[in-house]
């Protein structure tokens, strides 16, 4: 009897480390699929999202701590953390292709603490990140970026989708093909471009603005600071410059076969010329900013925020 | 205790670390400096992905050898440039995913020789001048013949039979300046250089011969994207790759209304830098086309 109570004891010893990875592994299943979940972070510590299809929602919030909420139709989720670094993405190597080919939407939700640093990537989800107040590159093939509340450097791209960024305190490069870009409330140098899209920026403040696009529009409202540079290009796009009256900068400007509207009167200075048909200097105000505005086609409306110019529109 | 280390001692070991051959203890620093450095994660990130889709790209071989062309040009006489004639053309430090980086690096490759031989060119400086610095001279001159027609280009169709590509391509010369660290790049040469009034040429090159150069030192490079884009046609989405055809044809037709207005006004620097700023866009789409992940 007690050699028959030894190898039953034995036998449940051995079995029960297999009948927990059995409930492990489900678990795990499980949370391949799904994650809620909070972990905590360092000051400035970096997020690290991407996903091919669904949506990725970053929000920052006074608490320490990263939250996430993901979940995965189809494929897995990847979730590693650790104290200076949070990343999750999606995996779609177990054979969770759907039929018609497309995969799985992914949905994340995740609340970080001010100031981290975030790295998005979707592929056609739509990316939106508010009041993060860190660093952040974002890009999206054919869904749209909107990002509310960076600092330092704000990166943002996307193929086909929109790229809308707000309330950002550092450099800003948006760019997109197709999607529209539009800037407001930012307070540092900004690059934006777009081939088909529509570049807006409004209410800038900075010594620094490179825009360029080739069919479509470029709208800037923003200062003139007196040691910036503000240069704006496209092919066959209108470029439409509010500017405030006590603006200071020589303008270069030039168009091949576009249209040039101004509200600022057009006065050559000594030693400033028209070079030619399409092409002009001329200076406002101090004349030390330097404002440089071509085309090839596209008209170039230069107006004054002080009136109320009939050309103007935001 | 490990020491944290900096972006740039990163980028040194970064091989190492890649490979798995760095001492334990400085592996940690790196590691330590990667978790928490947004530019080195995302670098190491984007490594990884390179070398899993590395192993996916079909073998490169060069379409001919450049050593010769190298060789002639390092060889070639120098002609002295007048004083004054050219600027430094700065172009700012585009962000560049390093994903996107290694792949566009190998499939430029082979044309970069003469690139780069392009862009020495139209970005001599003053400083390099003054002091009599020997710049490469125009040791070949392509022959127009050579150049390819100005026809339209499609990045996912392969072209009809005796149709060529767009030949000229490429950022020579970015007409942009970057605020430096210390203020706002204003100088009137570098200006100047930017709009392409300073644009250094030789004294036996016209902007005939220079368009000639160009159409086709880009048209290899612009050739060989739409190569790529071509192959990876049926990995993206039908979507995507709708919309890249489409903007592809905007920048088509800005490129054919440059090109006649640039052939009624040879002459016109501003054009031609118009042209090259919309073949920069060409160049730029086919890159991100090229590299776009797959499905999608």
């Amino acid at each position: 009897m007690k050699l028959i109570h030894v190898v039953a004891a034995a036998a449940l010893v051995t079995a029960l480390p297999f009948a927990l990875t059995a409930q492990d592994r489900d678990r795990l299943q499980r949370d391949r699929h799904q994650i809620d979940t909070t972990v905590s972070i360092e000051r400035q510590g970096s997020v690290d999202l991407s996903l091919v299809s669904g949506r990725i929602r970053v929000t920052g919030w006074d608490r320490k701590d990263v939250k996430v909420t993901a979940s995965i139709d189809e494929g897995s989720l990847k979730f590693n953390a650790n104290p200076s670094r949070v990343t999750l993405s999606v995996d779609h190597r177990d054979g969770s292709r759907r039929r018609h080919g497309s995969l799985g939407d992914a949905r994340f939700d995740v609340f970080v603490p001010r100031g981290t640093r975030l790295i998005l990537e979707a592929v056609s989800g739509d990316i939106i990140a508010s009041g993060v107040q860190g660093e952040i590159e974002a890009g999206s093939v054919s869904g749209d970026v909107s990002v509310t509340g960076a600092v330092r450097d704000v990166s943002l791209e996307s193929v086909s989708g929109s790229v809308h960024v707000s309330q950002v305190t550092g450099n800003l490069s948006a760019e997109s093909v197709s999607g529209d870009v539009r800037a407001e409330g930012i307070n540092g140098n900004v690059e934006a471009s777009t081939v088909s899209g529509t570049v807006r920026l409004l209410g800038i403040q900075t010594r620094y603005v490179r825009t360029e696009s080739v069919s479509g529009d470029i709208i800037y409202t923003g200062n003139i600071d007196p040691a910036g540079k503000y240069d704006f290009e496209s092919h066959s796009g209108t470029l439409r410059l509010n500017l405030p009256r006590g603006a200071g900068a020589q303008f270069e400007v030039e168009t091949f076969s576009g249209d040039v509207d101004s509200d600022f009167a057009i006065t050559m200075q000594p030693g400033e010329r028209k070079r030619n048909k399409g092409r002009f200097e001329f200076t406002i105000g101090d004349g030390r900013a330097r404002v440089s505005a071509q085309t090839f086609s596209g008209r170039i409306i230069i107006n004054d925020t002080s009136t109320d110019s009939p050309t103007r529109r935001d | 205790m490990t020491e944290n280390m900096s972006c740039d001692a990163i980028d040194a070991v970064l091989p190492d670390y890649l490979e798995g051959t760095m001492e334990p203890v400085l592996r940690q620093s790196a590691e330590a400096h990667i978790s928490s450095c947004l530019r080195c994660s995302a670098l190491v990130r984007d490594l990884g992905k390179i070398t899993a889709e590395a192993r996916m790209l079909p073998e490169l071989v060069p379409s001919r050898d450049l050593w010769k062309g190298i060789d002639a040009r390092i060889a070639a006489p120098v002609i002295p440039l007048g004083a004054g004639q050219a600027a430094p053309r700065t172009a700012p430090p585009r962000r560049v995913r390093p994903a996107w980086m290694g792949i566009a690096a190998a499939a430029l490759m082979m044309s970069t020789a003469g690139v780069t031989y392009f862009l020495t060119v139209r970005t001599l400086t003053p400083a390099g001048i003054a002091s009599g610095i020997a710049q490469p001279a125009p040791a070949v001159v392509l022959p127009v013949a050579e150049s390819t027609t100005a026809g339209a280009v499609e990045g996912f169709t392969e072209p009809r039979a005796g149709e060529s590509s767009d030949p000229r391509s490429g950022r020579p010369a970015a007409s942009d300046v970057r605020p430096s660290a210390a203020g706002i790049e204003t100088s009137p040469a570098v200006r100047t250089a930017a709009r392409g009034g300073g644009v250094a040429s030789f004294a036996s090159e016209t902007p005939q011969v220079r368009d000639a150069q160009t159409d086709v030192v880009y048209g290899r490079e612009i050739e060989m994207l739409q190569r790529i884009v071509r192959s990876r046609k049926a990995q993206l989405d039908s979507s995507t790759v709708t919309i890249i055809e489409r903007n592809l044809r905007v920048i088509d037709a800005a490129i054919e209304q440059s090109r006649a207005a640039l052939a009624r006004d040879p002459a016109s620097g501003s054009l031609s830098d118009q042209l090259t700023r919309v073949l920069d866009k060409k160049v730029e789409l086919l890159r991100t086309a090229a590299l776009l992940p797959a499905s999608t």
